[in-house]
């Protein structure tokens, strides 16, 4: 799968490396600048996406463990989860806005705590962001490094 | 005049009478829009975060967000339930 080019192999990985800070940087300014939790994720999973296609599965720079993929995937879905299940407890309905706090039903201990330190009053929306970025990027991520890995397999299983 | 022609005539008639009414629509249509529910949007989501997409998206619609990013997850996992079937764990 991986192509023999010099040039390809040595331009690849610093490419990767902008495109994985450019998405970080998406990520972290969701709540400012366009674009947000969905583009950043994919923004850092198409740098990695880069190194795997250029190197190989085996020997890609920016490899990805099981064990890494498993953890940010189910820190992902259950951080949202989570941040939905504080909003239902504290400000009463799924997913509220507990930082904001448009209602003033939350307590200002609580409103503290997930208040994101910023000029703005975005609440919990930068939390969401991170994990709804951390998600598609394992996501995206893991779909081709399995195509690859199949790949590989199918190869030398005949 | 023959069948043909009549037809073309007609035609070019109600052609003509549907464009004049589609462009008095549109000419008038800013006077006929309600924002309705979109005042409220716009108040308050200025309140919370400079980027209005983003409160939509995260915050009055979050719910939506969470079941999209399902979608990514119920994804991956049927990439590899089909097209890794009989190549991982044990080959029975």
């Amino acid at each position: 799968m991986s192509q023999g080019s010099v040039i390809l192999k040595l331009i690849s990985l610093p490419i990767s490396i902008i495109l994985i800070c450019l998405g970080i940087m998406t990520i972290l300014g969701g709540h400012i600048t366009p674009g947000g939790g969905f583009q950043g994720g994919a923004m850092i999973a198409s740098g990695i996406i880069l190194s795997i296609l250029v190197y190989g599965i085996g020997n890609s720079p920016l490899e990805l463990s099981h064990t890494y993929i498993e953890v940010l995937e189910s820190v992902g879905a259950l951080g949202f989860v989570i941040f939905g299940l504080i909003g239902l407890f504290v400000g009463g309905f799924f997913l509220y806005n507990v930082g904001a706090d448009l209602l003033n039903v939350v307590p200002q201990s609580i409103q503290n705590v997930l208040h994101y330190p910023d000029v703005t009053n975005a609440g919990i929306i930068p939390y969401l962001n991170i994990f709804v970025g951390l998600k598609v990027f394992v996501g995206l991520t893991s779909i081709v490094i399995a195509f690859a890995g199949f790949k590989k397999l199918t190869e030398e299983g005949e | 005049m023959s069948k043909a022609t009549i037809r073309n005539l007609l035609a070019a008639v109600l052609t003509a009478l549907f464009s004049v009414t589609l462009i008095d629509a549109i000419f008038n249509i800013s006077n006929m829009i309600n924002p309705g529910v979109s005042n409220i949007y716009n108040a308050l989501g200025t309140q919370i975060a400079p980027n209005m997409v983003t409160v939509v998206i995260f915050d009055f619609r979050a719910y939506d967000t969470l079941g999209e990013s399902i979608i990514l997850l119920t994804a991956g996992l049927v990439v590899l339930l089909i097209f890794g079937r009989g190549l991982l764990g044990d080959k029975r």
